[in-house]
């Protein structure tokens, strides 16, 4: 009944805290034995009975009655202990284990961040991992007193008659036969009902979160969504009556025939109390031990057996996720001191890339080289590869083939806290992390002074929101705590602009930043880029739709299908006939005035 | 919900009771009665084993023969076996209905969630209880399974052993009472230090997810790495973390001292017990095999009472705050709509509305006023956050406004029905959808009744009209194609996800159709064909084109142009560069750079 690899859920709480382990193990251990010890006081005492019943002085029972008060006395304070023993080993747990999987997520390769499966796994195994790492370890400890359990009473007759005992070892072998193929059969059927489940939290998700509340109210599916999941629920039910079937009908074949043990035992007994090789005393508390275990057993069994298969079932996702890939020195700190190294020039030698798990090259054979103080701007259409150069740019991925040189050097050769330093990089999806604005702006560049975080606010045109703070920069943003201040999404997109330039970057890289912002919003960006970047003469990396920004660029490259088909001058550009001058039509002829768009 | 009006025990296991008992009824019953069999033989096997007993010290003594002691064994066997055989069917009967009501408890929170206002959706605390409430409805049942079951098997059964007991002593039964008067009591202090801790923990435990979100979440984790602030919100994370472990440390040793007290009191009450079966013993009022069988019966008794009612009484404390978010969140009050029909000759006319979203500060809309009329399309132009997009769900009636009202022709919408639900609206929406669903239902979920009504025609028509242009080898099952990788389909672009909405939107019958401008970067071409299209399919039904590209609205009849929550101007596209000082600042920041 039990699968060895479970047997990880105990190596992995030896590996948290050895000390407690072993003192929940010992503990259970003791709890499994009490029964036993149990059953010996009470057969103490029904022998010391008689005794006591013809002399008339309970002087003959006190020792034994004081042993049943010990036993009964001894397995509260197991209980306790082991409870508590249990809180502080969780505890342990969460301290190691909370901690290394987020620090593991957050050194994977990218490609598993991206890829939906993995995300999902991720969702799996790092919901609870330290309480279903101490319920598969729990799970096991029941499993292991459950056998104890039932073989303490068979030593206790082996005490007296030892054929009787191997008899009555004999007759538990069909049962732990029974149990282990139950448990395989559960972990089987498991595996069938995980799809469905998957499908309903997805649809369920269609019913309760935000994001589709508005479709779902607007084209009013509620009801027929909800039918469908109504369905794959019943699908699963279906299947889960099914594995349930089986798992109950052997655990009460268990426990039944442990019943059927129990009367084949009393009777052997009877003639073992006859021959004078037991006391009466025994064989009644024996019969009272095995009473209460077929009770525990029909209760327990198929509760811990099927807890043993979802575990069972948890531990592959964490196998998957061990196995994971990690991208070495993804989670190290900027280290500055690259910093001294002057920009000379960055060349991309015939890169080409395709997606892990993907035929398509997203890049071929490109071809650039940048060079300082300069501004370049990357456009082109959706899906032409123009925020793939930034990923790889920027160490996200690392598989492709030919080389982006940095100063002559390889940037695959530099180390990740270098890259980190030496490039600053603004999202179009930046992050609104819900932080002060001082530590927002010292992120990744802890010893930002309080001066330049002024300097900065100010370039950024967040000074007069920052200060119409109660706490100014200390003021905590987001909604996390009560008092927090919310920022606008243009105020939010100019924070993570003077976050990255603060950093003192060689090159800024700047990744769609002003795609969700209006045009009053998106020309503050653009005007704030060029000032602070004329001031510093430092080198811009765009990649954009706006051919706003593009045009205000010293070099455009336009970009299709992974390649690089025109580079230039805005103003050379458009004197040809060029795909560029076509997209900045299109864009301008909407701004044209009435008469002209006619014509 | 305050402390103050919050549910007792008792009346959550009123409300919970019918709705679990109308999942299935007859194998409601059916379980239940099956239980109380499953006590009866609990008690017969007590008396059987108490009459085993008898005979085996009688044996010893040879007072009884051989093979009555057998038939008396023999009789005990049976009842133990079928006692087993009776416990497993009401133990899978009780899995299966765990199942069932499961789903039903869900099923209800769905619908609910479905018919709330869907402003509610606005909240955060609304949502977080939405999700407790879900957790909430897991345990709902546990609820009414151990209440059954103490009435069913634990009450007749300690009866039953009260009678046992008190027919050799009437003061054995007093006893009785500590044994789970103490554990009772216990649990209820107990939950009481479970709720507290899920209010105190709030806030740390939002930092604790959030910290996680930093280092981990599609929306932080390229952006973590670039700054290499990984460290940083790991030791947050950690300090979050460690701060949530502390105060259920504290919890849980508050809830072991109240136990380790009931434990103290049961073990008093089984001391007792002993002490008053051998002063019976020795007074002769009992024999010895009664003196077993009772000695017995209580060490299953207390069995029972420490595995079976402490262990599940004490998983109902901790889970009993999310069976009252279920409840309260079912108890959300919601508006009854009726359906509204617009049609192609009543214009919408907005009068001096106002909105507010709910725990905000400031109105996102104030004062606007407005007549839409049949046929046109209106552009809604300003910056971000300017209410553009509160205005148009107002218009679709999504939201309801605080203040004025909405009419529809001359009839007031208000007076119909407040904020109805349109039946002829249809959006493309901001951040639409991508349904992991097959081709079909991705465009059919827009109008589910029209589906039944017609063909496929329709659904490839709205796709063509679109301009959706997978390629064959990717739709391999056409309409049947399931689309999403995650559940074994394929994946489309960015490009094609957003045809399909447009697809989505057309298929739905409407006389108002809205375009919100999707806030991820497309690229010029894009752009320029998605509103060209969308004005092609618009024909002359009324529409509301909402963008920050200003060149977009020149295809509009009129502009309105909104400035915080109100209306700065309104009039054609050329009149507003002419007339509106603001239009012209929005208008030259975008264009400067294209002339």
């Amino acid at each position: 009944m039990i699968h060895l690899g479970n047997a990880v859920f105990i190596k992995i709480a030896f590996g948290c805290s050895a000390l407690l382990t072993v003192g929940v193990v010992a503990l259970r251990l003791i709890a499994a034995l009490l029964p036993a010890l149990e059953t010996l006081a009470v057969a103490g005492l029904l022998d010391a009975l008689p005794g006591v019943v013809s002399s008339g002085r309970i002087a003959g029972a006190l020792t034994p009655l004081l042993a049943v008060f010990a036993v009964l006395l001894c397995s509260y304070v197991v209980q306790t202990l082991n409870r508590f023993l249990m809180l502080r080993l969780s505890m342990r747990l969460e301290d190691r284990l909370k901690p290394e999987f987020v620090a593991k997520v957050n050194r994977l390769a990218y490609e598993h961040i991206e890829d939906d499966g993995t995300y999902d796994l991720l969702e799996r195994v790092g919901a609870d991992l330290p309480g279903t790492v101490i319920g598969g370890f729990a799970n096991l400890l029941g499993l292991a007193e459950m056998s104890l359990r039932v073989l303490g009473p068979v030593v206790i007759i082996g005490r007296s008659s030892v054929p009787a005992a191997l008899a009555c070892l004999l007759l538990i072998i069909p049962i732990a036969v029974l149990a282990q193929r139950s448990g395989a059969e559960a972990y089987q059927a498991g595996a069938q009902v995980a799809p469905h489940a998957r499908k309903a939290r997805y649809l369920k998700s269609l019913m309760s979160r935000r994001e589709a509340a508005y479709e779902r109210k607007l084209f009013g599916f509620g009801a027929v969504i909800n039918e469908y999941w109504n369905n794959e629920m019943r699908q699963k039910i279906a299947l889960d009556y099914i594995a349930d079937k089986k798992i109950f009908i052997r655990a009460k074949s268990i426990s039944g025939l442990f019943a059927l043990l129990l009367s084949v035992i009393a009777l052997v007994l009877m003639l073992v109390v006859r021959q004078g090789l037991m006391t009466a005393g025994v064989h009644i508390s024996l019969i009272i031990a095995f009473s209460q275990l077929i009770h525990t057993l029909s209760w327990k069994l198929s509760d811990l057996l099927k807890e043993h298969t979802k575990k069972r079932l948890w531990l592959e996702d964490l196998n998957r996720f061990e196995r994971l890939e990690e991208l070495p020195g993804s989670d190290s700190v900027p280290d500055k001191r690259i910093l001294d190294m002057p920009f000379e020039s960055l060349i991309f030698d015939h890169v080409s890339f395709a997606y892990p798990g993907s035929d398509i090259e997203v890049l071929h054979d490109f071809c650039l080289a940048v060079y300082p103080g300069k501004q370049y701007a990357f456009v082109g259409q959706n899906g032409c590869g123009k925020s793939t150069v930034i990923k790889l740019l920027t160490g996200l991925y690392n598989n492709y083939s030919g080389r982006i040189l940095l100063n002559g050097r390889d940037i695959r050769s530099l180390g990740a806290a270098e890259i980190k330093a030496y490039f600053a990089v603004v999202y179009q999806d930046y992050g609104k992390y819900q932080l002060s604005v001082r530590e927002e702006l010292r992120l990744g560049n802890a010893d930002l002074a309080d001066p330049e975080i002024a300097a900065l606010l100010e370039q950024t045109g967040l000074a007069q929101k920052v200060g119409s703070l109660p706490l100014g920069a200390d003021a905590p943003l987001g909604k996390l705590e009560p008092g927090s201040a919310d920022l606008s999404e243009g105020q939010w997109q100019r924070l993570a602009l003077a976050r990255a330039f603060g950093r003192q970057a060689k090159l800024f890289v700047l990744d769609e930043p002003a795609a969700a912002l209006d045009a009053m919003a998106e020309s503050r960006i653009y005007s704030i880029v060029r000032d602070i970047g004329a001031r510093r003469c430092t080198t811009t990396l765009y990649v954009t739709h706006r051919l706003a920004a593009a045009r205000s660029a010293d070099e455009i490259i336009v970009m299709k299908d992974g390649r690089i088909i025109e580079q230039g001058t805005h103003a050379a550009l458009l004197a040809q006939d060029s795909c560029y001058a076509e997209m900045f039509n299109t864009q301008r002829k909407w701004y044209l005035r009435k008469q002209v768009a006619q014509a | 919900m305050s402390p103050a009006n919050e549910e007792g025990f008792m009346q959550i296991a009123r409300k919970a009771l019918p709705l679990v008992f109308r999942v299935s009824p007859g194998l409601f019953v059916f379980e239940y009665a099956v239980t109380v069999l499953d006590a009866l033989l609990l008690v017969l096997t007590t008396v059987a084993l108490r009459g085993f007993f008898e005979h085996v010290t009688g044996l010893a003594v040879g007072s009884v023969s051989f093979g009555s002691t057998l038939m008396s064994l023999l009789l005990f066997a049976l009842l133990k076996v079928l006692d087993e055989a009776i416990d497993g069917v009401a133990n899978f009967i009780g899995e299966y209905y765990a199942g069932k009501s499961n789903q039903a408890m869900m099923n209800e929170l769905n619908l609910k969630a479905d018919r709330l206002d869907v402003v509610k959706f606005e909240d955060p605390e609304i949502l977080n209880q939405l999700d407790q409430a879900y957790r909430g409805a897991l345990n709902v049942r546990g609820l009414v399974h151990v209440l059954m079951d103490i009435a069913c098997l634990y009450v007749p059964y300690f009866v039953f052993m009260g009678l046992f007991l008190g027919r050799a002593e009437p003061l054995l039964t007093l006893t009785l009472l500590l044994v789970f008067v103490p554990v009772l009591a216990s649990h209820s202090l107990r939950s009481r230090y479970y709720t507290r801790l899920d209010d105190r923990a709030v806030v740390l435990r939002r930092k604790e997810e959030h910290y996680k979100d930093c280092l981990t979440a599609r929306a932080f984790f390229k952006e973590t790495r670039a700054l290499g602030a990984g460290a940083f919100f790991l030791s947050r994370y950690i300090r979050a973390f460690k701060g949530v472990q502390e105060l259920r440390y504290r919890t849980e040793l508050g809830s072991q001292r109240v136990a380790i007290a009931a434990n103290a009191l049961t073990l008093a009450g089984y001391t007792s017990i002993l002490g008053v079966l051998v002063s019976l013993l020795m007074r002769g009022r009992i024999t010895i095999g009664s003196f077993s069988a009772i000695l017995a019966a209580t060490l299953e008794m207390f069995a029972m009472m420490t595995e079976v009612l402490d262990n599940r009484l004490g998983e109902l404390s901790a889970s009993l705050g999310q069976i009252r978010k279920y409840f309260g969140f079912l108890d959300l009050p919601e508006q009854e709509y009726g359906e509204v029909h617009i049609d192609e000759q009543k214009d919408i006319v907005l009068e001096e509305v106002s909105f507010t979203y709910p725990g905000a500060e400031r109105s996102a809309l104030s004062g606007i006023s407005l007549r839409i009329a049949a046929g046109e399309t209106l552009a809604i132009v300003g910056e971000n956050g300017s209410g553009k997009t509160t205005l148009a769900r107002l218009i679709l009636g999504l939201y309801r406004p605080d203040k004025g009202r909405i009419l529809l022709g001359d009839a007031p919408l208000g007076e119909l029905a407040s904020g109805s639900t349109y039946r002829n609206a249809s959006c493309v929406f901001q951040d639409f959808q991508r349904y992991q669903l097959s081709l079909r239902d991705n465009i059919a979920i827009s109008d589910f009744a029209k589906l039944s009504a017609s063909s496929d025609a329709e659904i490839q028509d709205a796709l063509a009209a679109a301009g959706f242009r997978a390629n064959a080898q990717q739709m391999a099952q056409g309409l049947d194609t399931l689309i999403s990788k995650e559940f074994g389909g394929t994946d489309l672009s960015r490009g094609e996800w957003q045809r399909l909405s447009i697809a989505r939107a057309y298929y739905r019958s409407h006389r108002l159709i809205v375009l919100d401008e999707p806030t991820a970067a497309i690229d010029p071409f894009e752009e320029d064909r998605i509103y060209r299209d969308f004005m092609e399919l618009k024909k002359n039904h009324t529409a509301v084109v909402i963008t920050h590209r200003l060149g977009a609205v020149r295809l509009a009849d009129r502009v309105l142009v909104l400035k915080e929550g109100r209306i700065v101007a309104i009039g054609t596209y050329d009149r507003l560069l002419d007339e509106s000082r603001y239009y012209r600042r929005l208008w030259t920041a975008q264009s400067k750079y294209l002339q």
